[in-house]
């Protein structure tokens, strides 16, 4: 984090969170070289804490100390929870492996350096462009299934239950292909609800993922209408009394959303963890998995290839490319995607890219960068539209 | 695909980007060395991070 030892706070909040960040100085400080990194980046994980770092009046740069509670930072962006305090500094730089350094500023990513490849922006190619149309065929579904649980009256109390579910759906979506990004083993999930050209190693039928999701979906909105009618009737009112009943349906729920979101870790966890086994995890749109260890059978010759970095404008900035560029997975899952073209394919590569497959009309697109952890637009730090919830900001 | 890209080009967009914010960033040149230093892979393999190693990217 580059921060100014002199000023590390310039303006703090004016309520201080108590997972707050707070600074270690290190008693002399220690020019900032390969060597003396190479020695206190073993004692600094991302996930726990990071280097302080400023250069002085000379531009001599010197590391002067640790910054704590960096865990929160990191859960929020990867989607695992919904809120955390923002860093500290100018910008944060993180060695994400070798050759690869991304650099934040707050919740925003500035630019990306991967060997030798820049990368401004990553591809918010889930939230915009044609593979979020096909996505949304898929959660319009779950969507559907929430309303006929808890009807079309609570659905409608409030209007942003569309795009809260939806950013739901897709977070789980995220949270898998961040969990198998983890653990730099690659891997891959077909979202089909087919299954030719497929040999399917081990067949199970594990719907509790979909299920999960749903209960929580149903949960968040009686929640919500409950804690609205305790607000509007009672605490917003001159009432000086209010139900028992109300209060512990609120707290009850509360606890069955927690209950529920452990559920659903459970369940991503469980899946990606087939990823270790060699071949692909199978799922029907609806996020059933189906099986693992799964081979693409087919042989079709490939036609077109493109490449896709933006989501949006995807149509003038694509570029074709020779599939052999790609690894046997990649290329596979191209074969799959251009003879079934309703199926939707992410690949992992070892060294943590992640990628989607699918076919358009102009043939085989293979989406490059995707975005999957929980950044804001930079120019503003408005929530990007992939943001579901502001962060608390402290 | 992409032409090549060095840390110093990483360098030119942070610094750009933290103009645009209106904010004041360090010196180019000091961007360049602290991503230069980061980039830095020593001769024995062991990965050289800000941070630390990827293998705690377990979650909390």
């Amino acid at each position: 984090m580059y921060l100014d030892p002199n000023d590390p706070d310039p303006s703090p909040p004016p309520r201080i969170l108590a997972h707050r960040w707070k600074y270690i100085k290190l008693a002399v400080p220690l020019p900032f070289t390969v060597g003396n990194l190479a020695k206190l980046c073993r004692g600094v994980d991302p996930w726990s804490s990071s280097l302080a770092v400023y250069a002085d009046s000379e531009g001599k740069v010197s590391i002067w100390g640790f910054i704590d509670q960096t865990v929160h930072f990191n859960t929020f962006v990867v989607r695992e929870s919904g809120g955390g305090p923002s860093e500290p500094g100018l910008f944060q730089a993180v060695s994400q492996g070798i050759a690869d350094i991304i650099v934040y500023r707050a919740f925003s990513m500035m630019a990306r350096l991967v060997q030798n490849v820049l990368v401004r922006e990553p591809n918010d190619v889930l939230w915009a462009g044609p593979l979020a149309r096909r996505l949304s065929r898929h959660i319009e579904s779950f969507r559907s299934r929430a309303i006929a649980k808890v009807g079309r009256k609570a659905y409608r109390q409030f209007p942003f239950w569309d795009i809260s579910l939806r950013d739901e759906w897709l977070d789980t979506l995220c949270r898998l292909l961040i969990n198998i990004q983890r653990y730099r083993h690659g891997g891959a999930i077909l979202l089909s609800g087919q299954s030719d050209d497929l040999n399917i190693k081990y067949r199970i039928e594990y719907t509790r993922l979909s299920t999960a999701l749903q209960n929580l979906a149903q949960l968040r909105i009686t929640n919500r209408n409950t804690w609205d009618l305790i607000h509007e009737e009672y605490i917003e009112t001159p009432r000086k009394t209010m139900p028992i009943n109300l209060h512990l349906d609120q707290v009850i729920v509360e606890h069955d959303i927690e209950d529920a979101q452990m559920e659903l870790t459970g369940c991503i966890r469980f899946i990606s963890s087939l990823s270790l086994v060699d071949g692909l995890i199978l799922m029907r749109p609806d996020l059933t998995v189906t099986g693992f260890g799964t081979e693409i059978t087919c042989h079709n010759k490939l036609g077109k290839v493109f490449l896709a970095t933006e989501a949006q404008r995807y149509k003038s900035t694509k570029k074709e490319i020779d599939p052999n560029h790609f690894g046997t997975r990649h290329r596979s899952m191209m074969r799959f995607c251009q003879l079934h073209p309703s199926s939707i394919g992410f690949v992992i590569s070892h060294d943590g890219d992640i990628r989607a497959v699918t076919r358009e009309n102009d043939g085989v697109i293979l989406w490059d960068n995707v975005k999957v952890h929980r950044l804001f637009e930079e120019k503003t730090l408005k929530p990007s539209r992939n943001a579901k919830r502001k962060p608390k900001r402290s | 695909m992409a032409t090549e890209s060095y840390p110093s080009d990483l360098a030119i967009i942070v610094h750009r980007k933290l103009s645009d914010l209106k904010l004041s960033p360090p010196e180019l040149p000091i961007l360049v060395k602290l991503f230069e230093v980061m980039f830095h892979q020593p001769k024995n393999g062991r990965r050289i991070n800000l941070t630390m190693p990827r293998r705690v990217l377990g979650s909390k």
